[in-house]
């Protein structure tokens, strides 16, 4: 047992030796690949965490392809998450935004009753045509020009009325989440 | 400045808030390059920008689904309790 305690102590000794000596190189390694100060540290840490188990079940015949394999795995696997998770930049944010509007999850696929009747009395707040630009617009997927044709308004008063509809619902609601 | 006054304020800007969410969203349908531009600048500018925007595009998610439900519940007898958008709905295409 002694013996064992002694080599496993050997092990761990020339592992933190081989990742102190080769800690910097590593440190340069991933700042080329990542951008974020604290990512590099945790990849570093990464590398010298799975040295240290690698070595503990084997003792290698090169230790530095050994580090410099895992690292290379470490690698891999971060920018394959990168990949996966982007960060994005706030216009990047604002494009998704403009092309695909966020819809908050519903347990429901149908809206509660309960926010159907509000959502109503919320549209008997509206002008009449009013009403029907929001109902034509958001329900029957009529365009903007179709909308306006359609009830012979211009492309203009059309795009102000849903901002008027849409602007008047959502004051009513926070009046209401007021009171 | 009294209380009152201070939640006057408040308000105006909150809706002044929900009326450029509501103007963004609506600009928003086939908008160019240089709107995104400016869309992203002004959603950056405060969370509660962001938060109304959201809030925005749930509502009109929400109007859809409550026009287009209370659309094929057109054919109920129970006039009494028709939703106000069938009237409308049924005046736009007379």
């Amino acid at each position: 047992v002694g013996e064992i305690t002694k080599l496993k102590m050997a092990t761990e000794r020339q592992s933190a030796e081989i990742c102190a000596d080769y800690g910097p190189a590593l440190h340069r390694f991933f700042s080329r690949r990542a951008q974020n100060p604290s990512d590099v540290k945790e990849l570093v840490q990464e590398v010298h965490a799975r040295y240290v188990k690698t070595v503990s079940s084997a003792t290698p015949q090169n230790p530095k392809a050994l580090l410099y394999g895992i690292a290379s795995n470490v690698c891999k696997e971060f920018l394959r998450r990168a990949r996966r998770n982007p960060v994005l930049t706030d216009s990047q944010i604002a494009s998704q935004f403009a092309e695909f509007p966020p819809i908050p999850p519903r347990n429901d696929p149908c809206i509660a009753m309960e926010a159907r009747s509000e959502l109503d009395s919320y549209f008997r707040l509206l002008p009449k045509t009013h009403r029907a630009v929001l109902v034509l617009t958001r329900s029957e997927g009529l365009n903007l020009a179709e909308t306006a044709t359609r009830l012979d308004l211009s492309v203009h008063t059309v795009k102000k009325y849903l901002t008027e509809s849409l602007a008047t619902i959502r004051n009513a609601q926070l009046a209401k989440e007021q009171s | 400045m009294t209380c009152n006054a201070k939640e006057i304020v408040s308000h105006e800007l909150i809706a002044d808030i929900v009326a450029e969410a509501a103007e963004w969203f609506i600009r928003l349908e086939g908008s160019s390059e240089a709107d995104k531009a400016r869309f992203a600048n002004w959603l950056t500018r405060s969370p509660r920008h962001v938060e109304e925007f959201l809030k925005i595009s749930a509502l009109s998610h929400d109007i859809a689904q409550y026009t287009l439900r209370a659309t094929t519940e057109c054919s109920s007898p129970d006039a009494a309790a028709e939703p106000a958008s069938i009237s409308i709905l049924r005046a736009c295409h007379s």
